[in-house]
């Protein structure tokens, strides 16, 4: 993919603009993923502290415990796609795609977003799902979601009593 | 060197990278790992090694959403939609409790009728039922006062933030106001007392001669206070002054003392416009806060006129005039008017018991759990019966 030049030095690219300045995240599973530090502290709160915390760059390598490589990089992905479009809608589009497709990646994703505090990022995933919800009865949601109702008769009987009115 | 540091792990990258996007690896649920605010918790593991993290193998079978990202999830939903998907799951029903929502909403009435509460909002005109609420009561004390009549108080805020109290003594009382911040109480001479300048007293000037109401709000962290002002006593309202309280709060460290030290410390400023924001009268709780792309009008003060609770009348600060607001359809029975920020529980005051002795303190409890909200017969009687 010709975005990941920009965000993720690889080989060749890295050596042809030396001048960028990269950092390396490591996955839970012990994979390394180099970074773009400008590109990466633009989205993630987290880093951009860590950085600063740190004094510098130089050879820092930030362990994400919580986040898998696939997550990871999935994650990168759509940063690139936000990084290149001034607007969100580009990446809204992604975040979609993802949700339709893989709903649990876009979950993790999700996750590993408001972990390293890529907080735009984050915002913006949650709206798409809160504009997916918003059409959704709530039996629907919980097929979505695969989520079990785990109320007893009686909580759900005194649930809709108190909600009487929201479903007129 | 640093440069040539960072190149020599890339090959490395590169193979794994790739790796990565050819292999699907099956999905490891993180998210409650990641959710948790304790990073160095999470560092503490040994990369690599699974079973350190047995919360997440576990949590690998369900989708269920972590309740943080539910609640952020739902604080975009309208409250009657994120109200509605609290039957999702257990979840999601404690997610919903937190419901504090995100950019523009309505306004919403409170409808206090004895053993329901309705809420109602302006855009969406519909009423909720909350149910009955469980007071637990923190409670502060007033400084010994005699009363004997009717105590009107109002609140700013609740009383977790910068919160004043405001309590007005009707009929026989001293022309007292008593302000309460946090747990402490200010006490400020008002009508009668000229001599602690600059104070209260020198709000009156701003409002010609007649009957006034005043309305204790805050504004993020803004006191505002709304004088309503009527020809007669019978008449309806015409006019409205807003001041914005202004205060050392350097001294709110003295505990003991501090009502009689911040009395010269008050100062009142007069606010010539609201820009942006609105502000919303009610007999109990008044708000104000930005209404862009809530349906309402900037800059404007909405109120009822005493005696018909049902049409709601707005005041333009710009050209003082005043024109008819929305009418919420209410029916004659409605007996308090208590605006509130939808997802904002009350915290309310419970109890305004009158000593029988003279010169003991009227106690006043104060709520203090959330989610909260009372029912009109919780509420003391001097605060909400109106004519």
């Amino acid at each position: 993919m010709s975005t990941e030049s920009k965000e993720i030095l690889v080989g060749e690219s890295s050596q042809a603009k030396p001048e960028k300045k990269t950092i390396v995240l490591m996955a839970s599973d012990g994979d390394e993923f180099v970074v773009d530090v400008d590109d990466i502290t633009n989205q993630s709160e987290m880093i951009r502290n860590l950085i600063s915390d740190m004094g510098g760059t130089d050879g820092l390598q930030v362990p994400l415990l919580n986040v898998t490589a696939p997550v990871l990089a999935k994650l990168l992905e759509l940063f690139n796609v936000s990084n290149k479009n001034d607007d969100d809608e580009e990446v809204t589009q992604k975040v979609k795609e993802l949700m339709e497709a893989e709903l649990n990646m876009m979950i993790d994703v999700l996750g590993a977003a408001n972990y390293i505090e890529a907080t735009s990022f984050f915002d913006l995933s949650c709206k798409v799902l809160a504009d997916k919800f918003k059409g959704m009865s709530v039996e629907e949601v919980r097929e979505f979601l695969n989520i079990e109702c785990d109320f007893t008769e009686e909580e759900l009987q005194q649930i809709h009593a108190e909600n009487a009115w929201a479903f007129d | 060197m640093n440069l040539f540091t960072i190149l020599s792990v890339v090959p490395a990258k590169k193979a794994i990278f790739d790796n990565i996007k050819l292999e699907h690896l099956k999905r490891r649920t993180t998210l409650k790992m990641m959710t948790t605010s304790n990073m160095e918790r999470k560092f503490e593991s040994t990369p690599g090694n699974s079973d350190a993290h047995p919360k997440m193998l576990s949590s690998s079978v369900s989708r269920d959403l972590p309740a943080d990202i539910v609640e952020l999830i739902l604080n975009r939903l309208s409250w009657p939609k994120a109200l509605s998907l609290g039957r999702v799951s257990r979840t999601w029903r404690a997610a919903v409790q937190n419901y504090n929502p995100m950019g523009a909403q309505s306004p919403c009435l409170l409808h206090l009728r004895p053993g329901t509460v309705r809420l109602f909002s302006t855009v969406e005109q519909r009423c909720s039922l909350i149910r009955r609420p469980k007071l637990n009561g923190a409670s502060i004390e007033l400084p010994p006062l005699q009363i004997k009549g009717d105590v009107f108080v109002t609140l700013s805020s609740t009383p977790t933030t910068r919160c004043l109290l405001l309590a007005e003594f009707s009929a026989l009382s001293d022309g007292k106001l008593y302000f309460a911040e946090d747990s402490f109480l200010f006490v400020v001479d008002s009508i009668l007392r000229a001599d602690s300048e600059p104070s209260l007293v020198d709000s009156w000037r701003f409002m010609d001669e007649g009957e006034l109401s005043m309305y204790l709000i805050k504004c993020n962290s803004e006191i505002l206070v709304v004088f309503a002002a009527r020809e007669d006593k019978n008449g309806p309202i015409n006019d409205f002054s807003v001041f914005q309280l202004e205060q050392d709060t350097s001294l709110v460290n003295m505990k003991n003392r501090i009502y009689q030290r911040l009395l010269p410390q008050v100062s009142f400023v007069k606010v010539e416009s609201l820009r942006d924001h609105a502000i919303f009268l009610g007999n109990i709780q008044s708000l104000c806060f930005p209404v862009e792309n809530t349906g309402c009008r900037e800059n404007c003060i909405y109120f009822t006129q005493p005696g018909d609770e049902t049409a709601w009348h707005v005041f333009d600060m710009g050209n003082k005039r005043i024109s008819d607001g929305p009418n919420l359809g209410f029916k004659a029975s409605f007996r308090s008017l208590v605006w509130i920020e939808p997802g904002v529980m009350l915290y309310w005051i419970r109890t305004v018991e009158y000593p029988e002795q003279p010169g003991k303190l009227p106690h006043l409890g104060l709520s203090a759990s959330t989610p909260v909200m009372a029912t009109h017969e919780d509420l003391p009687r001097g605060i909400y019966n109106q004519p």
